[in-house]
């Protein structure tokens, strides 16, 4: 019995789209907790808070549990054939597991350890940036039209 | 435009970002999830999780000093919100260790012989045989088992406590 192999750029890529979904999470949550509106501010902090919770547990525990997963053990093989994601080589947290989940979730948890880091300097550029261009654009175009 | 409008866009301008708690609230929550499930199984995760809470301590308490601009001040339901977030990591942490504990490649060295490349290797780590199994628990089950019986109780003391103060302190302070 042999497991479907899946190549590193399977990995690669898996890591690449629950990056840009945490992203896609970050942008799209309080936006659309705003959009359905709440009373107090604290509610709806509250609200984006548990949603943002929610789409990070099933993008960073939920999904490394189930890539390369194999449950061939625990089904029918036939009635099982069609299911392809469940087909991998982790049939338990074995030796394969470490190899291939565990030391992405270290480096992943690792990326998170200095996010504040990174979201002050990302912050930081982001105002510098957004400083320098309504000064550039915005506040002298408005200056011009009011002087002539 | 006139000079009041003037001097607000300025205002707005150069003053910092707004501090954004519950992105801040919702990733130490994911951190001690993470670290509370996967840390049986990646011990490492225990030391990243502590650099990672002195990091945004430390980021934290300069950053609401000298760059974001003051927060507004918010009741305490985020905070209980968060707590009763945290109430709930135990449980798949739990789930999960149960299931890692018992791995037969790691604790009792039973690995299958790989013939050909790409072979699939079974675990034989399943529920049947773990009903099955005629073995004695090896050190990793007890140890398990004491820790199950301790979080029980645990949580069996969490809900205690949490009926007496909504039964009997909350009325109490009511009257």
């Amino acid at each position: 019995m042999t497991y479907t192999k899946f190549s590193q750029s399977y990995y690669v890529i898996t890591s690449l789209v629950i990056i840009i979904y945490n992203g896609f999470f970050y942008t799209m949550t309080k936006p659309f907790i705003t959009y359905i509106g709440f009373h107090k501010v604290t509610k709806e902090n509250s609200w984006t808070t548990f949603l943002i919770f929610l789409c990070l547990f099933t993008d960073m525990i939920v999904l490394p549990l189930i890539i390369g997963m194999n449950l061939i053990e625990f089904y029918d093989v036939h009635s099982y054939e069609n299911l392809s994601i469940f087909k991998g080589k982790h049939t338990d947290f074995g030796a394969l597991w470490y190899k291939d989940i565990g030391y992405q979730i270290v480096i992943v948890m690792l990326v998170f350890a200095f996010q504040p880091i990174i979201d002050f300097i990302t912050e930081y550029l982001t105002l510098r940036i957004y400083r320098w261009y309504y000064k550039q654009t915005v506040y002298n175009a408005a200056n011009i039209s009011k002087t002539t | 435009m006139n000079k009041r409008y003037d001097y607000l866009e300025f205002l707005e301008l150069h003053a910092g970002p707004e501090y954004c708690i519950y992105y801040k609230c919702a990733n130490t929550n994911m951190m001690v999830f993470i670290t509370l499930i996967f840390g049986p199984a990646l011990p490492v995760l225990y030391i990243i999780s502590l650099i990672s809470i002195f990091c945004q301590y430390i980021i934290e308490r300069l950053t609401l000093a000298y760059f974001y601009r003051i927060p507004p001040k918010f009741s305490d339901k985020l905070t209980l919100l968060n707590i009763k977030i945290m109430q709930w990591a135990p449980i798949p942490s739990l789930m999960f260790t149960f299931w890692l504990y018992g791995n037969k490649q790691m604790f009792d060295n039973k690995i299958d012989v790989i013939k050909t490349q790409g072979e699939l290797t079974l675990s034989h780590h399943t529920f049947q045989e773990m009903h099955n199994s005629k073995h004695d628990i090896n050190s990793s089950e007890s140890a398990l088992i004491y820790t199950m019986i301790l979080i029980a109780i645990y949580l069996l003391l969490d809900k205690l406590y949490y009926i007496y103060h909504k039964y009997v302190t909350e009325r109490t302070i009511d009257s």
